[in-house]
């Protein structure tokens, strides 16, 4: 890396001049919606697809828990006629299939949600978008007025979903596989809004994708080079550009899907020469991919949340670096392993081998924040909570995934509740326990309120039981051969299924602890320091909540973000600061300190 | 108005510098391509355009005059080899790749190997449907092919668009249209034997525009066409006659005459709904097919190709359907 | 900077000043362009559906796919594929142009852009679209033609339709692009220190060319 130490440049005239935090009203409450509906401050913008998609995340954990709620009793029809155990449905129902019906709107509408609204743009648009240009040391991202727009048409995508789901709701599932999407309900518009609302998404996807890439590429501060940056950096930029390269292509699936189902071009329609598994691979080339967009930023706040409360240098920062990009390398020749069941032999035995080489770099990830782990300074707190709880359940989504990944196993365990299971725990139980120690990890910096660490905790802990209580029971039911999408059961999957929907019921009273946690910091929370884990990171540099332009001056970089065994963290007393510097003998140096790092 | 960009950007960006601090690696923004570079960029690209199309015409040049059909791949390479060469220039020279930073080029080398693995893998899949192993043939039942015949309510979507258009030429209105147009050629090819050029090729280009498929098709003929006609070709026989032609002037008054003296339910005995059909769609392709083979007639080129609504399955899968192979 | 300097008798482009978190305007230039050709792979990629459609059928197909490309007119492709490349050429003269500050050049290089633009779209809709739907050479379960060879040509239509509409959507757009662009340069925005924009509507013009590129062959020439 070149030298590191040079005079800063002096801010442009219109750049300076803004030092107030970024949260100021500028007057009265209209003038603050104004002032808010039309940023183009990355904070600002972060925050409201924060809120948007914490609201989305509620609506799809509605649908989720009616769901389960469906699932606590079996559906039957007596000798009489009458149908029991239907918990949505007709009052006086006799044809079992209303209430059936309904069960697939919902289970469509809750995976349409999560993954669309709530998973992909998680913690990219949100967390991202506020911290990304904070930790490289930029005043704002590339194209701040293309980050407005991103996020107008994230709101435009969910308003038609929402239109779709007001309309009757859709019950394709939310993967839209042909022959579903283009039959079901074949007179109506609502399928259409479905799949314009997924397309829509899209765009505001590849729009925040590009925009970090560019940022990342031309934006960073003096001193930033790229293996400066941190994790969540690499993390972010690995999953923006599988963004970018992945989505067009659900573009055109869903727009082929649009024409498929207005003007019958048949491209996915066997009785006119088409092929519906060609759908499949159209689909899964994006959305395979995109699981890594879903999970690769929240493994970058792992490495993050992880490192600054363990206060140790992170092990292994080049290889944690080179696996993100390695599995965004990897995401694009995967695909067909969601396709075992429907594709030709050749090509599923060549899938299956591929699909492992994915093991490696999550491997690497997994060994170097475990060996991170050792022999550190823990502090237990709700970020490192959820840190600990993304460990655990990752760990056993990765390794649940290997069955499926084999071509033999997989065609037992294919569409069972054993796919249900492993897709929630890396999904919810890598993306969201993620998405949930970033949020606390970084909510002080962002609001500049101190939140409750005990009742935090709390909720952790309740979450994690519940969610292991919902999940780890359906991969014994899928075992045991229960198949995903049913609205009904055989007898023997009775208990297994009211354990999960149990646990799902604790998950909600966890997640409601974390709404009055984070209401009431909002609320009566006391203000928060400016670096209260002791990060070393560029967002620990400057005040709660930021100010504007992020930065007074533009900052320069003279040492890596986890020197914590030669970095006294910004603004802590060396009094306080739990690790003494084991090959000095004696206290860190001060952060900012004029010598250059190296 | 002369622009030097390193006088107005001392910094320009640069990857291990963010700042230009050490200027080393320092590229030029803004580059200026020429007028001659550009001329000299569109002549070749508008030399490849030509030469693209003369490569798919030769073939089928050799291919009608020599009867030699070359491997199905020459066509294919060749096609794609000239756009890819085209497509480098203008990225290269239009889009100024070649003169911008690297990292431009990097993401659309990216995208165009993404946009491989896509096409790969999935005919890897698609082009393998069918493939049975000897070591299983005797446990499984081969299932689809991956190839599929158009249908529509279990008649394939081709077959019942023919057949449609079959009652159409059966229609009264159609008939008289058709027998109509065929004496308008037959009359053609009398001038023409009879050494009227110039009448034969006024016939036969109102037969041209009788036969083509939107006068028959799209605007349904009415019935009357006899005496329309025939006062048509009376009025390109007065033209002929004004332009000074007198002898072609009577052959066209001879013509009109027959075609108004044509005795349509005499005509209308003899009509062939399957002949007319077939005089159509040679007449169709050969209107058409600019560059490819002449196709003899609609029927026969249905049997060599083995269409036939029998050969649909009930899924719409057709296991008969026309083989893949090259 | 002394182009910075806001001097009311000055054009746009010579008060333009960056925006204020890139370090100069070179920068963000450099940065624009970047993000528009990271844009760019997105929009080669969403016609790669379009590609990987025609390659799947066409090697399932072959005989219904040489049927296709044989009713379509060659001339008519290569005159569009001629009109496109032309178009291309003025548009990156309009850039020079601009670059050089020859404003009364670089807007009838625009016009002409535009004027090709317009030629495609009408070649296109009035010559082939119009023609080919009405006798009933169209996608799908909507196909009408009674001279079909092979079963699989209503599937053929539907692909170019497809690859043949989308990209004409794209024309349609870059045309917007570059009105805005003209409007904007006689207006006096853009000039030798300041024309992302022109550079970047010639890039996404030379895109929607280069689809054209490939998509002419692959329609009209191979069988």
């Amino acid at each position: 890396m070149a030298a590191h130490t040079h005079a800063s440049h002096a801010d442009h005239a219109h750049g300076g001049g803004h030092h107030g935090s970024y949260l100021e009203r500028k007057g009265g409450l209209l003038t603050t919606i104004w002032d808010w509906a039309t940023t183009v401050d990355h904070k600002k913008i972060g925050v409201m697809y924060l809120f948007a998609i914490l609201f989305m995340f509620f609506l799809g954990g509605v649908a989720a828990l009616a769901v389960r709620l469906e699932l606590f009793e079996p559906v039957r029809v007596l000798a009489d006629g009458k149908i029991t155990g239907q918990f949505f449905g007709p009052a006086d129902a006799t044809n079992i299939n209303a209430g059936n019906n309904i069960y697939n709107r919902l289970f469509t509408l809750h995976g349409a949600i999560m993954v669309f609204m709530v998973i992909v743009p998680s913690v990219p648009a949100s967390l991202g978008n506020f911290f990304l240009p904070i930790m490289i040391g930029a005043k704002d991202v590339a194209f701040p007025r293309l980050n407005l727009l991103s996020w107008y048409v994230y709101v435009l995508g969910s308003i038609f979903a929402v239109c779709s789901i007001i309309l009757g709701g859709v019950d394709t599932g939310w993967t839209f596989y042909t022959p579903y999407s283009t039959t079901t309900d074949a007179d109506h518009i609502k399928v259409v809004f479905m799949v314009l609302s997924a397309f829509i998404l899209g765009f505001s996807s590849i729009l925040t994708g590009l925009n970090f890439v560019v940022t990342i590429h031309k934006l960073r501060a003096p001193g930033m080079g790229w293996f400066d940056m941190p994790l969540f950096c690499w993390a972010v930029y690995s999953s923006a550009i599988i963004q970018v390269l992945a989505t067009p292509v659900i573009g055109i699936t869903l727009l082929l899907l649009a024409f498929e189902r207005i003007f019958r071009i048949g491209i996915f329609d066997p009785a006119l020469g088409g092929d519906p598994v060609l759908y499949q691979h159209f689909f899964w080339f994006y959305s395979h991919p995109v699981v890594y967009v879903m999970i690769l930023p929240g493994m970058g706040i792992i490495s993050e949340v992880l490192a600054v409360h363990a206060h140790k240098q992170i092990f292994g920062y080049r290889a944690i670096a080179f696996s993100s990009l390695g599995i965004a390398a990897v995401s694009f020749i995967v695909w067909g392993h969601h396709m075992f069941t429907s594709m030709s032999e050749l090509a599923s035995a060549v899938f299956s081998a591929l699909t492992f080489l994915v093991a490696i770099p999550t491997a690497v990830k997994m060994f170097n924040w475990i060996v991170t782990l050792y022999k550190s300074s823990i502090s237990i707190n709700a970020p490192m909570l959820y840190v600990l709880a993304f460990l655990f359940l990752f760990a056993i989504g990765g390794l649940t995934g290997l069955p499926l990944g084999t071509l033999s196993t997989d065609l037992h365990l294919h569409d069972s509740y054993f796919v249900v299971a492993h897709f929630h725990y890396v999904m919810m139980g890598g993306t969201i326990m993620a998405l949930m120690a970033g949020m606390h990890h970084w909510w002080p910096k962002m609001f500049g309120k101190a939140y409750n660490e005990k009742a935090a905790m709390l909720g952790c802990v309740i979450v994690f039981i519940g969610f292991n209580i919902t999940f780890m029971t359906q991969f014994f039911l899928g075992t045991q051969g229960m198949p995903r999408r049913y609205a009904s059961y055989i007898d023997e999957f009775h208990t297994l299924h009211q354990w999960s929907t149990i646990g799902s019921g604790i998950i909600l009273i966890g997640f409601l602890i974390h709404l009055f946690v984070f209401l009431a910091s909002l609320a009566v929370g006391r203000k928060a320091e400016q670096n209260p884990w002791g990060g070393l990171t560029l967002e620990w540099t400057i005040p709660s909540p930021p100010i504007e332009h992020n930065f007074e001056h533009e900052p320069i970089v003279k040492h890596g973000p986890y020197d914590f065994d030669s970095v006294l963290p910004p603004t802590w007393d060396p009094a306080d600061y739990p690790v003494p510097n084991p090959s000095a003998g004696g206290r860190p140096a001060v952060a900012h300190s004029p010598e250059p790092k190296d | 108005m002369s622009h030097s960009p390193a006088a107005n950007s001392p910094e320009v960006f640069d990857e291990v510098d963010p700042h230009g601090q050490h200027h080393y690696g320092q590229h030029e923004s803004h580059v200026i391509v020429g007028p001659f570079m550009l001329r000299s960029v569109l002549a070749v690209l508008l030399l490849f355009t030509v030469l693209t199309v003369g490569f798919a015409q030769a073939e089928i040049a050799i291919q009608n005059w020599f009867g030699y059909e070359l491997p199905w791949w020459v066509n294919v390479v060749g096609a794609m080899s000239i756009a890819t060469i085209k497509s480098i220039l203008v990225m290269a020279i239009f889009m100024q790749l070649r003169y911008d930073n690297p990292i431009n080029t990097v993401a659309m080398l990216f995208c165009f190997f993404a946009l491989g693995l896509f096409l790969l893998f999935t005919g890897l899949d698609l082009f393998t449907r069918g493939t049975i192993y000897d070591f299983k043939a005797g446990q499984v039942v081969k299932g689809g092919t991956g190839q599929g015949v158009a249908t529509a309510n279990g008649v394939p979507i081709a077959d019942a668009a023919r057949d449609r258009f079959k009652q159409l030429i059966a229609t009264p209105e159609v008939k008289e249209h058709l027998i109509v147009t065929n004496a308008v050629r037959a009359a053609a090819e009398d001038a023409a034997v009879h050494g009227q050029p110039a009448a034969a090729a006024a016939l036969n280009a109102m037969a041209d525009r009788m036969m083509d498929l939107h006068a028959v098709k799209v605007h349904t003929p009415e019935a009357g066409q006899q005496n329309r006609t025939a006062a048509e070709i009376s009025r390109m026989a007065d033209a002929m006659r004004s332009a000074g032609n007198a002898a072609g002037a009577d052959t066209l008054a001879a013509a009109a005459k027959s075609i108004k003296g044509l005795n349509l339910a005499e005509a209308g005995a003899s009509y062939s709904v399957e002949a007319e059909f077939a005089r159509l769609a040679a007449f169709a392709h050969g209107g058409e097919h600019h560059h490819a083979p002449i196709v003899s007639t609609a029927n026969e080129s249905r049997a060599r190709s083995g269409l036939s609504g029998a050969l649909t399955t009930e899924s719409g899968r057709g296991t008969h359907a026309p083989a893949a192979g090259h | 900077m002394s182009t910075l300097s806001s001097s009311s008798g000055k054009s746009f482009w010579q008060r333009y000043v960056h925006a204020s978190h890139f370090r100069s305007a070179a920068e963000e230039f450099d940065a624009v362009k970047l993000g528009f050709w990271l844009f760019l792979t997105t929009e080669v990629l969403l016609f790669g559906g379009i590609f990987c459609a025609y390659f799947i059928f066409r090697t399932l197909y072959p005989d219904a796919w040489r049927e296709g490309s044989h009713l379509l007119d060659w001339r008519l492709g290569g005159l569009n594929t001629a009109v496109l490349l032309i178009s291309s050429y003025t548009m990156a003269m309009s850039i020079y142009c601009v670059q050089k500050g020859y404003f009364t050049r670089a807007k009838w290089n625009l016009f002409i852009t535009l004027l090709c633009g317009a030629a495609f779209i009408f070649i296109k809709i009035a010559y082939e679209y119009i023609p080919k739907w009405s006798v009933g050479k169209r996608p799908g379960a909507l196909f009408d033609y009674p001279f079909a060879e092979h079963a699989q040509l209503p599937l053929w239509w539907s692909v170019y339709y497809c690859g043949t509409s989308i990209h004409a959507a794209h024309v349609l757009i870059g045309m917007v692009l570059i009105a805005r662009v003209l409007y904007r340069t006689h207006k006096g925005y853009y000039g030798p220190t300041h024309y992302t924009m022109v550079e970047v509507t010639g890039l996404y013009w030379h895109l929607v060319d280069l689809i054209w590129i490939f998509l002419f062959p692959l329609l009209y020439l191979i069988h």
